[in-house]
């Protein structure tokens, strides 16, 4: 018996030292690892960065990172000022609202790019993987967050070793990101994956397998959710109080997708209107045709240049 | 007959049936010693040993033998 | 509770501490705790059948004395089926009522009628399979008279609900385990650092290998219609790998854990798919369910029918098979799933090669091309049945068959998204596991005498299998086995 547990705790001592050493080569070698959340690195140290003064900052997920061109905003407006295209994706609104008590001081406006069917649900909890990430590129919460969102995820409170110890599935995302390059057949330009002014990687004006999605959402059966509406009201509260104007841009519905009726949807628009009459919401969603799509949901090159022209009217 | 007479009549049926020659068995035998011998051979081996020796087990006797001398003692019991 | 569960781990290690440092100058008292324990384990995961599991042990605890001591052999008889009537008519109850009840709204609803059937659901308490067969075996072999019935209820109660081996077997006999259970137990070193070795080597299995194909196969089963040949050929091949590991790697950790109490439990599977034919698959796969459906199934058919020369064996093999593929469930696809391989018999009976037994490749690093030939043969027989095994039904099963004899096969695999990821992963696992499974498949277990070699060689091992387990573990919850 003393033989068996002498050597089970020689066992555990050296299972323990492993998972030491690897939970150190985590913590030193894991945010330079290429996966999908790669780019909340990005959005982080761009925001952080104290020699860069933007005054527009573009928020949403990728169909912003297709459809928005910060340069042509800029250069749309009077003294082309400067703006940064933050979005990245899969980035709910929620998410994206976590960098809004970051901002760097310069900051006029906020436009937060969002899928007309936002306002049909609640508030989403930030995934797992995605408050990880974060806290691995160095995000840190705050207490002024806590006065436009009710819950911060409990990853940003977690011990450290927790967090590594769930970090730990990022090797197999990074070996996934290496793997899609190889197998999927839609020719991209990674390069731009990290680019803050017009993150497009798509390099054709059409996907290979168009439209490569199909719509499970029934946008005029929506119901607007309230939960969504405080919090939006919140969220402009904030940001007014820092002399911040907050856009809502409602994206384009790719007809080919989805015909929207437009009695259901007048009606929706005019009670949003109604309940957040202070937010400048934009609805884009009839404003590009078929052929400004690359795919069922993200603009192209073309659809980009025209949305982000419009928004530039509308920061007028 | 006596039983080693039974046993070495009894070790050729083994040795055909179960396609072995290097097959050798007493009355301390089992079916654990013998690789061949399992379920799907038993039953071979009792069909072969009843014509042989032209004699019928019942089912009580068959699931009775634990080992080959007990088989060799009920074939000898109906009076070989 | 899950053996890959922090729960378990606290649990067993409390147990352990209880067995070997507190209880065991008492042998009474420690059979005691391994009861109490048992329950304990058994509630956490199904308390609402804990009385019947209680039940049923008392009941098949007198019926096993009474049969002994009872002289009249018509009495005796009539206990015996006592015994099998309760064990089979739960079985039948718990498992199969629902099927029944299932197909009579079917049947109703096709005139018309819609049944309500919130009313008509009944649950399954886990481990029926395991503990009923545990149970019926008592009864018949005290009645043959192969072993005496034990009038110490406490070792029986343990006997039917031992915790390693309640919710997904092996399938012990009495015969093995209640003497172990009746006397004084040893923790053997060897036996010790080679059943933690079983241990980790099961939860590699589970974790690395089986979950990650379950990834796959789950949402493939499920989207049969819109994928290609060659990945639906894939599929099938990563789910009969998947089964495979999910439940040997549970047996080896009942197996290892009960080492860790100082029992030896019997083996469930000895490398499978090794196997050159038929035959010597089923003696290699599910070993403790082939021995108990070969004793008391169809060791007695073939006796009745032996008459009948090969017919008469297949007639047995055939109801012997059809029998364990219904004990997995209540679906036609279990039906047929067994039926077929009663089936695949059939050849090797008519050309008499049922006996062959040649030790594979004894002296060679490979196998011969005919030996993998066969090998390979008797793995595609089985990844086929699995098909049907797997699908919700027969005419599922059917369309998944078709769809996979059409042009698409010729096209490379793939799957959607992080499955393609996962796939390479599994794949790479299964290749290494293939490899050492060959390495050591004259063993009884993979890491069997690794108690005897150095420590550096125990401790490289136990690390790639932990930085196998932390950096790969697939996503899934439950074992397969605990379905059925």
């Amino acid at each position: 018996m003393n033989k068996f547990l002498k050597r089970m705790f020689i066992y555990s001592l050296a299972v323990l030292l492993l998972l030491a050493i690897l939970m150190y080569a985590e913590s030193r070698y894991f945010n330079f690892l290429p996966n999908d959340y790669s780019r909340h690195k990005t959005i982080v140290e761009t925001i952080k960065n104290k020699y860069l003064s933007p005054e527009i900052l573009v928020f949403g997920d990728s169909k912003a990172m297709f459809g928005v061109n910060a340069k042509t905003i800029s250069n749309n407006l009077i003294n082309t000022p400067i703006a940064f295209n933050l979005s990245s994706p899969a980035q709910s609104v929620s998410e994206g609202s976590y960098f809004f008590s970051k901002l760097p001081a310069s900051t006029k406006h906020i436009i937060h790019c969002i899928d007309y069917s936002e306002f049909s649900y609640g508030i989403l909890g930030l995934d797992k993987q995605v408050a990880l990430s974060m806290r691995f590129y160095g995000f840190e919460v705050d207490p002024y967050m806590e006065e436009y969102l009710d819950t911060l995820n409990p990853v940003f409170f977690e011990s450290n070793i927790k967090i590594l110890y769930e970090a730990r599935n990022m090797l197999r995302t990074a070996f996934h990101n290496e793997i899609r390059k190889v197998i999927d057949n839609e020719p991209l330009n990674e390069s731009l994956f990290h680019d803050i002014y017009f993150p497009h990687t798509y390099t054709l004006s059409r996907h290979p397998n168009y439209p490569n999605y199909s719509v499970e959402f029934d946008y005029d059966k929506m119901k607007i959710s309230n939960e969504k509406i405080n919090f939006l009201l919140k969220i402009d509260k904030f940001l007014q109080k820092r002399g911040i104007k907050y856009h809502l841009i409602i994206m384009p519905i790719n007809p080919d997708l989805y015909q929207l009726n437009n009695e259901a949807h007048n009606s929706n628009m005019t009670k949003i209107k109604e309940l957040i009459p202070k937010i400048d919401v934009v609805d884009l969603t009839g404003f590009l045709n078929n052929q400004d799509f690359y795919d069922g949901f993200h603009p192209n090159k073309n659809g980009a240049e025209k949305l982000s022209k419009e928004i530039s009217k509308r920061l007028n | 007959m006596k039983i080693e007479d039974i046993l070495k009549q009894v070790n050729d049926i083994f040795i055909d049936t179960l396609d072995n020659d290097q097959v050798i068995i007493t009355e301390a035998t089992t079916a654990n010693d013998v690789e061949e011998w399992d379920s799907l051979t038993h039953i071979q081996l009792v069909v072969a040993i009843e014509k042989h020796f032209k004699i019928r087990f019942t089912s009580k006797e068959i699931q009775s033998w634990n080992n080959v001398g007990e088989m060799l003692t009920c074939i000898q019991e109906k009076g070989v | 509770m899950l053996f890959n569960s922090f729960e378990f781990v606290y649990f067993f290690v409390a147990f352990f501490i209880l067995y070997w440092f507190v209880t065991n100058k008492d042998l009474k008292l420690q059979n005691l705790l391994l009861l109490v324990a048992g329950y304990i384990f058994y509630a956490w995961s199904d308390w609402r059948f804990l009385s019947y599991l209680i039940g049923i042990s008392a009941l098949n605890y007198f019926l096993g004395i009474y049969i002994e001591k009872t002289l009249n052999p018509k009495h005796k008889q009539w206990l015996l089926y006592v015994g099998l009537v309760q064990g089979i008519g739960g079985l039948a109850f718990f498992k199969y009522f629902n099927f029944f009840i299932t197909s009579f709204k079917d049947a109703f609803h096709l005139i018309g009628i819609n049944l309500n059937t919130l009313t008509l659901n009944i649950a399954l308490p886990l481990g029926i399979s395991f503990f009923t067969f545990r149970t019926i075996s008592y009864v018949l072999d005290v009645h043959n008279e192969k072993i005496k019935a034990t009038k110490n209820w406490v070792v029986f109660f343990t006997y039917v609900s031992f915790f390693p081996s309640i919710l997904s077997g092996p399938i012990d006999r009495a015969k093995n385990l209640i003497p172990q259970l009746e006397n004084k137990r040893e923790l053997d070193y060897h036996k010790g650092i080679d059943g933690f070795f079983l241990i980790i080597w099961g939860l590699f299995k589970k974790l690395v290998i089986a979950d990650n194909c379950g990834v796959i196969t789950n949402v493939v089963f499920k989207n049969y219609l819109e994928l290609p040949s060659s990945t639906l050929i894939l599929n099938s091949f990563l789910y009969t790998i998947q089964l495979y590991a999910d439940f040997s790697g549970y047996s080896d950790m009942a197996i290892g854990i009960s080492r860790l109490m100082g029992f030896s439990i019997s083996k469930n599977f000895d490398f499978p798919f090794f196997a050159q034919n038929i035959a010597e698959f089923w003696r290699k796969w599910h070993i403790s369910l082939t021995n108990w459906l070969t004793d008391y199934v169809f060791t007695p058919l073939s006796i009745a029918f032996r008459d009948y020369g090969s017919w008469g064996l297949t007639a047995a093999i055939i109801f012997n098979f059809t029998i364990i593929g219904i004990w997995h469930g209540a679906n036609w696809t279990y039906v047929l799933f067994g039926f077929l391989h009663g089936c695949y018999f059939i050849p090797l009976i008519l050309t008499g090669n049922l006996n062959k037994k040649k030790k594979l490749a004894k002296d060679e690093l490979l196998p011969s091309f005919r030996e993998f030939f066969n090998m390979l043969g008797t793995f595609t027989l089985f990844m086929i049945s699995l098909i049907i095994f797997r699908s919700e039904s027969i005419s599922n099963a059917i369309e998944y068959l078709n769809r996979i004899f059409s042009p698409s096969i010729l096209s490379i695999p793939k799957f959607r998204g992080e499955e393609n990821t996962t796939a390479i992963i599994s794949l790479f696992f299964i290749a290494i596991f293939f490899i050492v499974e060959w390495k050591y498949r004259f063993n009884d277990f993979v890491f069997n005498g690794i108690s005897k070699r150095g420590l550096s060689i125990q401790i490289v091992n136990i690390l790639f299998i932990v930085l196998a387990l932390y950096f790969f573990s697939g996503s899934m919850k439950s074992y397969i086995y605990f379905n059925f």
